[in-house]
């Protein structure tokens, strides 16, 4: 008797904690919408999407799987989705996509056809995170083990590397010549484009990783951090010019992760927390203006539109903070999760939901929803 | 607030952050932080993990009773039940012992198993969840990312060598807490325990971050150390005692001795016969000499069938004064 409950309890607990307790939701990819030419260009979980912006139509969509194999014992691993969670790039006739499975892919942007991989076999040996960037004819992009490579956006063809030696999820930023790199480690890179070196004598140093892409206006790179800081600094040499809260001020401090990449808009830089605020800045000083409060978890970068800048927060609703009064209003709850970054082409909001994975397209003015299209069809 | 809400709150929340300012302390290792962890709350469940242990080793020592119970009444299931607790109640060993304090604590082993996980993050879903948990301590925010690489490990990556020791490790602690039967059918149900998880543990290592499979080792590891020390006995492990060191081979310590000592005066005052109580000095095979020989024809003075004084009576009896109070001095 005693024998039979103990096994019961044992196999119990092991499948409730093994199975059942792990908790959180399946995979999901986070990337946002990149918007050219009448064409949202998204990236999913196993698939890249094109999706006409008049009436959300699929436009194409290629698979993204990794190779199946043989696996050892007899037992045969099969093919993954691969996830792509930074935002895509478009450069002339293509886009651009960087995979959890450690590759760059390049499509035409009208049919989907694939027009190079990077690596041309294998992969980089350490998964994609952040996004790709490009600037005259180049695209960067960085590996999670902090390879940076710039590639020839034509033929995929290597260019150079720099290896920062440190893990990169973040996206990065390109102003002018330098490329500016936030790592797991903790630190921001500056990093020369033409040569692949690094432009500051050392990074700047923050307390926490740096997830998000960092912002470049008048000279200043603005990052925000785990730290629950936002920094400002020198473009030229990586100063701090001002890091907000101030070391031992007092009043507002954000409570939590800075996931989200801050948004300038009129001179202020509205850097949204996971503590359900979006902090306003001015980005000259660094002294907080509003602190304004949405009441859910925000980890999806906000976007600017017209006189608003429109912040999501993980539960699904869509605020508008107007600029002038920084006030906010509920624009529409979708009541779906929201991770990924906000993206706007004139009047419309184009929101990437990862609960049912699907793109919404809003009336920015008005919060209806123009089209609605799920991105996986059962 | 459901159900999960309320356990993240006061169990998970509380792991999580712990882990995490544990590593700050030491040196941002998350290795370290796993063995240090699960080393400080094996300690401070310490009580209840040797009130189990000796409760499972008094259902070991009533086994040889049992068995002659179930030849005696196997037919009979009603009468073998009753027969069964009237022995647990008599023999002051209670057949839920060893559950209650093994229940009590596997919230807690839940717990730690779980912030385990939720602190490695594997992949940036599973990092952009573990801010839910995070407290408002700057030490928190200053901590992350722990490192993850520990000896040879990544611990976020599984690993086979540590896989093949989570097996090894858990099989000896499944032998040596198996309790010694002489039912076939319990024999049987053992042995596939002690087969099955072992197995099962070793295949879930491998495709799971060796993370939580270092866990495993240290937590097994932990209760081979208290198994031994607790019962000075190396349970089921017995059977291959060449294969331990002399120095190991020790008798049970004095609390084992008193509670066989307890039985065999139980088994005194009743009416066991002698073939039964041979069953008991077989099968532990390593009782105290001369207990239960000098007295062992001894009788109850009622001649009432059955074991009807209790080891908890026998126990505050002074020896030598069976029946009377002790004289104060």
């Amino acid at each position: 008797m005693i024998g039979k409950i103990l096994i019961l309890v044992v196999l119990l607990v092991s499948g409730l904690a093994i199975t059942g307790c792990i908790g959180g939701t399946g995979q999901v990819a986070w990337s946002g919408a990149t918007i050219a030419e009448e064409t949202l260009f998204v990236g999913s979980l196993g698939k890249m999407i094109a999706i006409e912006t008049t009436d959300g139509d699929f436009l194409w969509e290629e698979t993204l799987e990794t190779e199946g194999s043989s696996g050892g014992f007899g037992c045969a691993i099969p093919a993954m989705a691969v996830a792509i969670y930074g935002n895509t790039a478009v450069a002339g006739e293509l886009v651009y996509a960087g995979g959890y499975d450690g590759k760059v892919y390049a499509y035409t942007i009208d049919t989907g056809a694939s027009r190079w991989i990077y690596p041309r076999s294998g992969n980089l040996g350490a998964v994609i995170i952040g996004g790709t960037v490009v600037s005259q004819d180049r695209l960067y992009f960085c590996t999670a083990k902090g390879l940076v490579y710039a590639l020839d956006t034509v033929n995929g063809d290597y260019v150079w590397d720099y290896d920062i030696g440190e893990d990169v999820w973040a996206t990065l930023a390109i102003d002018g010549d330098t490329l500016y790199i936030g790592t797991f480690d903790k630190k921001l890179y500056a990093i020369e484009v033409n040569t692949g070196q690094e432009k500051w004598q050392q990074p700047f140093e923050t307390g926490g990783p740096i997830i998000s892409t960092p912002v470049v206006y008048d000279s200043t790179v603005y990052v925000a951090s785990f730290d629950r800081h936002i920094y400002a600094l020198d473009e030229e040499d990586g100063e701090l010019v001002w890091q907000f809260p101030e070391a031992g001020g007092d009043g507002d401090r954000p409570g939590k992760w800075f996931w989200a990449s801050p948004v300038l808009y009129n001179s202020d830089i509205y850097a949204a927390n996971m503590d359900g605020k979006v902090y306003v800045l001015d980005a000259a000083s660094g002294s907080l203006i509003a602190a304004v409060d949405l009441g859910g978890a925000i980890s999806s970068t906000p976007v600017a539109v017209g006189d608003e800048v429109f912040v999501a927060i993980e539960e699904g609703k869509i605020f508008s903070i107007d600029a002038a009064g920084h006030h906010e209003e509920v624009v529409r709850d979708l009541e779906l999760r929201i991770l990924a970054p906000l993206a706007a082409d004139d009047s419309i909001i184009y929101v990437h939901t990862q609960e049912e994975e699907a793109i919404y397209a809003l009336n920015a003015e008005t919060g209806s929803i123009i089209w609605d299209t799920p991105l996986h069809s059962e | 607030m459901d159900i999960g809400a309320i356990w993240d709150v006061i169990m998970l929340q509380p792991m999580i952050n712990i882990a995490i300012g544990l590593s700050d302390i030491l040196f941002g290792s998350f290795g370290l932080t796993i063995i240090a962890l699960t080393i400080v709350i094996r300690s401070v469940m310490y009580p209840l993990t040797r009130k189990q242990l000796h409760a499972t080793k008094a259902m070991q020592s009533l086994q040889p009773k049992l068995a002659e119970l179930q030849k005696k009444h196997g037919k009979d299931k009603q009468k073998l039940a009753q027969e069964q607790m009237k022995l647990y109640k008599e023999s002051g060993v209670s057949p839920t012992g060893c559950l209650v304090p093994m229940l009590i604590q596997m919230p807690i082993w839940i717990a730690l198993y779980q912030a385990i996980i939720r602190v490695l993050a594997v992949d940036p879903q599973s990092f952009m969840n573990l801010s839910r948990y995070l407290y408002d301590w700057p030490i928190v925010y200053s901590a992350l990312p722990l490192e993850q690489h520990f000896l040879w490990m990544n611990l976020a990556s599984s690993d086979f060598i540590l896989a093949i020791i989570v097996g090894i490790s858990m099989w000896v602690s499944q032998k040596m807490t198996t309790p010694v039967t002489t039912d076939p059918k319990q024999q049987a149900q053992g042995r596939t325990m002690q087969i099955m998880l072992p197995l099962m543990f070793t295949f879930l290592s491998m495709s799971f971050p060796s993370g939580l499979a270092l866990y495993w080792v240290v937590s097994n590891l932990i209760t081979i150390a208290m198994q031994y020390f607790v019962t000075r006995s190396w349970g089921g492990l017995a059977t291959l005692a060449w294969l331990i060191p002399a120095r190991f081979r020790k008798t049970e310590n004095g609390r084992d001795k008193k509670l066989k000592k307890r039985i065999a005066e139980v088994e005194q005052v009743a009416p066991a016969s002698e073939a039964l109580q041979a069953d008991i000095v077989e099968a532990d095979n390593e009782i105290e000499e001369g207990v239960g020989d000098e007295r062992g024809g001894e009788k109850r003075p009622d001649g009432g069938g059955g074991y009807r004084t209790s080891l908890r009576r026998v126990r505050r009896r002074p020896k030598g004064s069976r029946g009377r109070r002790p004289k104060r001095r």
